[in-house]
């Protein structure tokens, strides 16, 4: 009798942790989760509603955006304010039409998440009324969690994205609030839109970047430049990955003219610098100047994340900049004024 | 000191054809035109330079020009008239009328040529320094539209709903 009761309990003990943690879940499992999400959208229909969620200056924002995906088309948003993702094409639509975001296919290794995080997977609450497994990325350095990623566990789509801060605390999430409709039988995609304007706007990938502009091949020893462009309007973009949080870092010539740029930032020291910090829908902004560039870097990792990263990324074209560069700078200096 | 030109000057030329000179000055060169064949060659330059001045077409200055110019008229009198009362005295008639005395007047023409090419070379090392040196240059990055463009990016190697989304509302930027 002892032997039954002790082979009960210890089937009740597996089935709550079981309701933790998956049974055998490791981290590969966890990796082909991320995986699948990435291009769960392109494979499933769904149609519902996002909610955008971000804190900027301790108050909480919210935007709701329609969205909805058919035959591997993903279409956000409406009326005049929408984008649409149909393979390697990305356009987006404004008062104006529709302007192309891009036009080519991306490549450039990114490195496996498993690298620099550590990964869980578990079954997670539920999301828009949809059952899912969560990954949950640490930091192996802090041990703290820095990003959850709800994944419905029939589909494989992505249902929430949540940013955690160096406290473990939710800082922005994306993620559906209604679902209307997800799996099923794959309809054709939409028909292009015959509005849409030529591919101009679009950027295009360079093999080498103009004279003065640099693109280390890693920063912070854990993001990976995956791509190059040269957009139309003559600024450098430079994209970075460490897996899990991309970064893309867009380049100037020039100091930085703050008089320029839009209210309610915030003081954010890079290095020597003091760049500007921005908190919005599309993500954390920080902008700077540094020898005679100005850089914006983009994401939705935290502010205190992208000011580790320009500080790397400053410090990685000081170590490539040539003989030349310095001893132009030295002599030219007494000539500079601000 | 020497009163007497020993060689007529154009502005000196100048006030005799415009009848400025004093006694002594038109009489001097008076006497000069008679016996100097260059010096006659020299006052028909003169008087065709003034000619060629005087047949510019006139325009109208614009109304706020002489309303600026009638606000300066009335700041000098009140100084003039500041000037009067403190014993400068009106200037005497005896100096307006005195002899020129060119060689003075040539000494002063020489410094200030001295100053005038100072003055050049000092302005053309401003316009070389100006054209030469890099000037410093500005740049005000389009937040709103690289905001964007990250979430396109961002979109081609990762789920596209959660990046795509955000291009879907007003991004946050205040102007």
């Amino acid at each position: 009798m002892r032997r039954v009761a002790r082979i009960v309990l210890a089937a009740v003990l597996a089935a709550v942790v079981g309701m933790l943690v998956l049974p055998g879940a490791r981290a590969d499992d966890a990796e082909s989760v991320l995986d699948r999400a990435r291009n769960a959208t392109v494979r499933e229909d769904f149609s519902g509603l996002v909610q955008i969620e971000w804190l900027a200056n301790g108050e909480w924002h919210t935007a709701r955006v329609p969205v909805t995906g058919t035959g591997g088309t993903v279409q956000v948003g409406e009326g005049v304010r929408k984008a649409e993702g149909r393979g390697n094409e990305r356009w987006i639509a404004g008062v104006s039409g529709w302007q192309a975001g891009w036009d080519e296919a991306v490549a450039g290794s990114v490195p496996s998440p498993s690298k620099h995080w550590d990964l869980a997977l578990a079954k997670g609450d539920e999301i828009a009324g949809r059952p899912t497994l969560v990954v949950t990325a640490t930091d192996p350095r802090t041990k703290q969690a820095r990003l959850k990623v709800y994944c419905d566990r029939d589909t494989g789509v992505m249902l929430r994205r949540e940013v955690l801060d160096a406290k473990g605390r939710v800082v922005r999430a994306v993620g559906f609030v209604e679902v209307k409709k997800l799996g099923g039988t794959q309809a054709a995609a939409p028909a292009d839109p015959p509005t849409k304007k030529g591919k101009d706007s679009a950027p295009n990938r360079v093999a080498d970047l103009p004279d003065g502009f640099d693109a280390p091949a890693t920063v912070a020893d854990r993001y990976v430049l995956a791509g190059r462009y040269l957009r139309p309007d003559g600024i450098v973009q430079l994209y970075y990955t460490d897996g899990l949080f991309g970064v893309s870092v867009f380049e100037q010539r020039g100091d930085l003219n703050a008089s320029g740029l839009p209210r309610g930032s915030n003081g954010v020291a890079v290095g020597d610098a003091t760049g500007r910090g921005y908190e919005v829908a599309g993500g954390t902004v920080l902008v700077w100047d540094h020898a005679d560039m100005t850089r914006t870097v983009v994401s939705d990792a935290t502010i205190s994340d992208l000011r580790a990263f320009a500080t790397a990324f400053d410090d990685g074209t000081d170590h490539h900049a040539g003989i030349v560069e310095h001893i132009t700078d030295f002599v030219l200096a007494p000539f500079r004024w601000s | 000191m020497n009163r007497e030109p020993t060689m007529p000057e154009e502005d000196v030329l100048s006030a005799y054809l415009d009848g400025e000179c004093t006694d002594a000055e038109r009489a001097w060169v008076e006497d000069e035109l008679v016996s100097s064949e260059d010096l006659r060659g020299v006052l028909a330059e003169v008087a065709a330079a003034r000619d060629a001045v005087r047949a510019l077409p006139l325009r109208d200055a614009p109304p706020e020009f002489w309303a600026r110019l009638l606000a300066s008229d009335a700041d000098l009198e009140v100084e003039v008239e500041a000037d009067t009362e403190a014993g400068a005295g009106p200037v005497p008639v005896a100096a307006a009328t005195a002899p020129v005395d060119l060689g003075e007047r040539r000494e002063r023409r020489g410094r200030g040529r001295w100053f005038a090419a100072a003055a050049g070379a000092a302005a053309a090392a401003m316009i070389a320094v100006v054209v030469l040196v890099p000037q410093p240059q500005t740049a005000t990055p389009p937040v709103g539209a690289l905001a964007a463009a990250h979430s396109v990016r961002s979109s081609l190697q990762d789920d596209a709903v959660s990046t795509l989304a955000p291009l879907a509302v007003a991004a946050g930027f205040r102007r």
